[in-house]
């Protein structure tokens, strides 16, 4: 009961047992301990891929479930009970469908572009704290790790736009590039004003930071929504879905893809949801920080908050045209981020 | 250790997403067509190439974005150390920085770049 207890509360010590233990037996076979580690690295990796599977089977269909919501419709409800198993059945028909290959592509690009786009989603889970100890590496630099890596979504964005040589994909993939390149900064200023907070860039210190319920988002109101409408341009959601915008460009970078390659798109698109929204609930939500229920559960409760938060602005906001979506975020947003960090110095130091 | 697990979870990623894609490659059927394999403009045939030219503005925002991810490079270290360093120093350096910086955001706002015609 006490193990259970462990585990679910306080999964450090535990997981150090374990480890220990682990490490010990090793030992005793004479085996170099580093094989070891490369073991639970991969045993990491493959748990995170499951859950991200999981995870991204739900979250799609709970989105559709609340599009349906806000139009008054029933959404999927015929396969499994309540439609749940209709994300399944989505998958399983992407996976057995034909690949097709138009001839104008440029085959490499146009092979490797979902492949990349995939691959930053997956590594920023690596830095996402789950829980107390639940967290695939506490890298000192989580932050600038995540950054970084969910930079390097627009080459994927720009390899789909140019390899597909089609006119849809190439404006919609540069429409998507600059603006995510765009709303980056935004974001990039606010997380750094949280970092001058808590005075670390690991993930786990951020929520370390805020323990005792003293959570970022009251001091940070206005970083908050700033993060939310940055975070809400960075994943492609209307009012900022202009890379998408069916009525002038068919389906944006993606338009030439099909079967499973669609899928990763897809895929990428609600996992940098997923992604958003939990880094928005460690930055100001306290992370796995809550009263009574384990901190796995106050995780997701504060990530699907605000998953569900940007879904209401989802349905709520016409979209955006071109031309105001760059000048807000150039001529409002950054402005007012800049500000945001100077006053958040000032009264660091002075008060 | 930790860092490790950076490299474990790329090679991960790359399996998986190769994985995917191979694996319907097998499964899927493969019937090539004439008309298949053109790439979609309306249902005409395409005219021309897609690689034409298009508008200088996104080059302009992308080296916008250089310059402000850049700033962003060098604010970091001083963002972690900004609490335990004592005296007020730390805050007026800083603000010289985003001081030069903000000029040149007005600058660009100034010569009209940050509009898209």
């Amino acid at each position: 009961m006490d193990l259970l207890k462990d585990i679910l509360y306080n999964t450090d010590k535990p997981w150090n047992q374990f480890y220990g233990w682990a490490h010990a037996g090793w030992a005793n076979w004479g085996w170099p301990p580093f094989i070891l580690d490369i073991i639970f690295q991969l045993c990491f990796a493959v748990i995170i891929a499951v859950v991200l599977i999981l995870n991204a089977l739900w979250i799609i269909y709970y989105d559709r479930k609340i599009a349906a919501l806000f139009q008054i419709r029933k959404g999927p409800n015929r396969v499994g009970p309540l439609g749940l198993f209709q994300t399944i059945a989505d998958t399983v028909k992407l996976l057995i469908k034909e690949d097709i290959n138009p001839k104008a592509v440029d085959l490499a690009v146009f092979f490797l572009a979902p492949v990349f786009i995939f691959i930053p989603t997956f590594m920023v889970m690596l830095v996402i704290p789950f829980g107390r100890g639940l967290i695939p590496a506490d890298l000192n630099i989580g932050i600038l790790y995540v950054m970084a890596i969910t930079g390097l979504s627009v080459i994927g964005i720009l390899m789909a736009g140019w390899g597909s040589n089609s006119k849809y994909s190439l404006i919609g993939g540069l429409r998507s590039a600059v603006q995510l390149v765009s709303y980056e900064i935004p974001m990039m200023l606010v997380i750094l004003t949280i970092v001058m907070m808590s005075g670390t860039l690991s993930m786990g210190g951020i929520v370390q930071a805020q323990a005792g319920y003293k959570w970022f988002w009251l001091p940070q109101i206005v970083g908050f929504i700033l993060f939310l409408i940055a975070g809400n341009a960075e994943v492609n959601r209307a009012p900022f879905d202009l890379p998408e915008a069916e009525s002038e460009l068919v389906a944006g970078f993606n338009t030439e893809y099909s079967a499973m390659k669609f899928a990763f798109f897809y895929l990428a698109e609600y996992v940098n949801l997923f992604i958003t929204s939990a880094i928005a609930a460690t930055l100001f939500l306290g992370g796995w920080e809550g009263p009574l229920l384990p901190p796995v559960v106050w995780f997701f409760i504060k990530t699907y908050f605000v998953v569900t938060l940007l879904m209401w602005i989802r349905w709520t906001f016409p979209r955006l045209r071109v031309d105001h979506l760059m000048e807000f975020s150039w001529k409002y947003l950054i402005p007012i981020a800049l500000l945001n960090m100077v006053v958040t110095a000032f009264v660091i130091k002075l008060v | 250790m930790q860092y490790g697990t950076v490299l474990m979870f790329l090679f991960v990623a790359v399996v998986f997403a190769v994985g995917g894609i191979v694996v319907n490659l097998f499964i899927g059927p493969h019937k090539p067509g004439k008309e298949k394999n053109t790439v979609y403009e309306c249902g005409i045939d395409p005219t021309g190439d897609a690689r034409i030219r298009y508008s200088i503005r996104f080059y302009v925002f992308a080296l916008m974005y250089v310059i402000f991810a850049v700033e962003a490079a060098f604010l970091i270290p001083w963002a972690v150390v900004f609490k335990t360093v004592p005296g007020i120093m730390v805050l007026i350096e800083a603000l010289i920085f985003i001081g030069i910086l903000i000029l040149g955001l007005a600058y660009a706002w100034e010569k009209g770049e940050l509009k898209w015609d």
